[in-house]
Parts: C-alpha cells; structure tokens; sequence
C-alpha cells in the first residue's frame, strides 16, 4: 500500500478536526454558556416572528421599555415597533442574520449580526432587498431573556 | 444622594470629552472591558481595538456635539441615544458628520460602563 501526499494530509486534517472538536466538548470555555444557548433561541424566534409579522410573538420577546431603531435612524418604542412590524404595508419574502456573535455580559447580552432581507411592498409589489450591520442588546429579568434595544447600519 | 439617571449623564459627558480629547485612559476607564463599539461604515471594535484607533492621532477632532441625548434607565441598563454632530480633521481634510447613536450602559457594582454602541448615518 503506497500512502501518497494527498492522502497524509487528508488524514492529518481529519485527525486535527477530531482533536478540535474533543477539545470543544470537553474545555468549558469553548462551550456555549447556557444564557448563550437561550439568547440565541430567542434571536432565531424574533428573526421567524419578524417575517411572520406576528404582533403577539414579537411583543413576548420584547421587555416593555424596548427602544428600536431603523436604518434611517427612526426609533420607535414597543408599541409602535409592533404596530409598524406588522401593518402588512410591506411583506418580508426573507430575513436572514448571517454570521451572529452573541457575548452574555452579566444581565445583558450583546447580538451583533449581518441582516440581509428581501420585502415587497403592498402598495406597488416593488421588491426592496436591505443589507445592515444590526446591534441587539438583550437584558435578562429574572429568568427570561427579552430584547430591549436594537439600531442598524446601512452597509 | 445621585441617581443612575444622572451618574449616566456625567459618563456620557466624560465619554463625550474623552473622544476630543483622544485620551486613552479615560476612555478605557468608561468602557466595560467586553465592549462591543460599532461605526457608521458597520466596522466593529473590541475594547483594546476602540482604545487604540481613538487615539492614533490619525483624526483629530474640533467638536463633537450629543444633540438631544436621551437616557432610559432599565434596571442595570442604561439605554442611551443622541445625534451625533462631529468636526474633525483627518488626512489633512476637514470633515463633517451626522450620526444616531446607539449606546448601552451597563451598571457594573457602583459604576457605569459602556457595553455597546452603534452608529447609523443620517
């Protein structure tokens, strides 16, 4: 049996991933924390209710003092973030948070993520693609994580 | 006695003079070492990263005013924005920019420090 260059490397790199991912299951400090775990289910939740536009799961996941702000720099409060969300004056075809970082900080959570989204708007069916660098501080009361504020950056 | 609402106001103020007066140690002294700082091109910074391009001397600023701050005091956070109005010379050009800025303050023990912050171009 001949062992050429191709195949040692190979075999070098499949024992290399092994050892990586051992060392993932076993060192603490590589795994995910349990409040990482729970803001990033919640994220994913507000990222579905968001193209669903559902007014009930997004006002579950949102503390009652949310301040929220658009691309343009419009903030809106709770109520008003909800109420825009969900007019149905424009229709989400697809939200995406690429690349997500998620840093838990004590009580507060720290979300930064890529957004790429596609909506047509009801008026005139006109598709409008949005491409924003999105800051997400989510605030943990007593066992529940919920968003509390939120800005974006045009890219 | 001073409240949390005005112990945030005396930082961001702190913050804001510390960015004119690209001074690292008080800069530093403000941010909570896991700061997450972001620019209106979406570039982002950690703490050691935030520190040493403030001030690199590479831009210099003549003014930066916080127009119309509002602080919202949730608990251990402090939820911050304004309107960002800079004057600043870099590359030998002088240039102007309106910002909304994003900042969450975090109650660590007595103090408050910035967590995250984020800007949006107007």
């Amino acid at each position: 049996m001949t062992i050429n260059r191709r195949d040692l490397a190979l075999s070098t790199l499949a024992i290399s991933s092994l050892a990586v991912s051992a060392l993932a299951l076993t060192t603490p400090a590589l795994a995910a924390s349990a409040d990482e775990e729970a803001v990033a289910k919640k994220v994913e939740a507000f990222r579905l209710a968001q193209i669903a536009a559902d007014p009930k799961a997004l006002g579950a996941l949102c503390w009652d003092d949310l301040s929220y702000s658009h691309s343009s720099g419009k903030v809106e409060d709770k109520a008003t973030f909800i109420a825009n969300a969900t007019d149905g004056k424009s229709k989400f075809l697809s939200i995406a948070y690429q690349d997500p970082t998620i840093k838990v900080v004590g009580p507060a959570a720290i979300v930064r993520f890529h957004w790429v989204a596609e909506q047509e708007m009801a008026a005139d069916g006109k598709k409008v693609p949005t491409n924003l660098h999105i800051l997400m501080n989510w605030q943990k009361q007593g066992d529940e994580w919920k968003l509390l504020s939120r800005a974006a950056t045009k890219l | 006695m001073t409240t949390d609402h005005d112990a945030v106001a005396r930082n961001l103020e702190a913050f804001r003079l510390a960015q004119i007066a690209a001074d690292p140690k008080v800069l530093g002294a403000l941010c909570a070492d896991d700061l997450s700082y972001s620019h209106s091109s979406g570039f982002l910074e950690d703490k050691a990263a935030f520190i040493a391009n403030a001030t690199d001397g590479k831009t210099e600023f003549q003014s930066i005013t916080y127009k119309d701050p509002t602080i919202k005091i949730v608990g251990p956070a402090a939820i911050v924005r304004f309107h960002w109005l800079a004057e600043m010379t870099t590359g030998g050009q002088k240039v102007t920019n309106s910002l909304h800025i994003l900042m969450n303050w975090l109650k660590q023990g007595d103090d408050w420090k910035l967590l995250s912050r984020s800007a949006t171009k107007l």
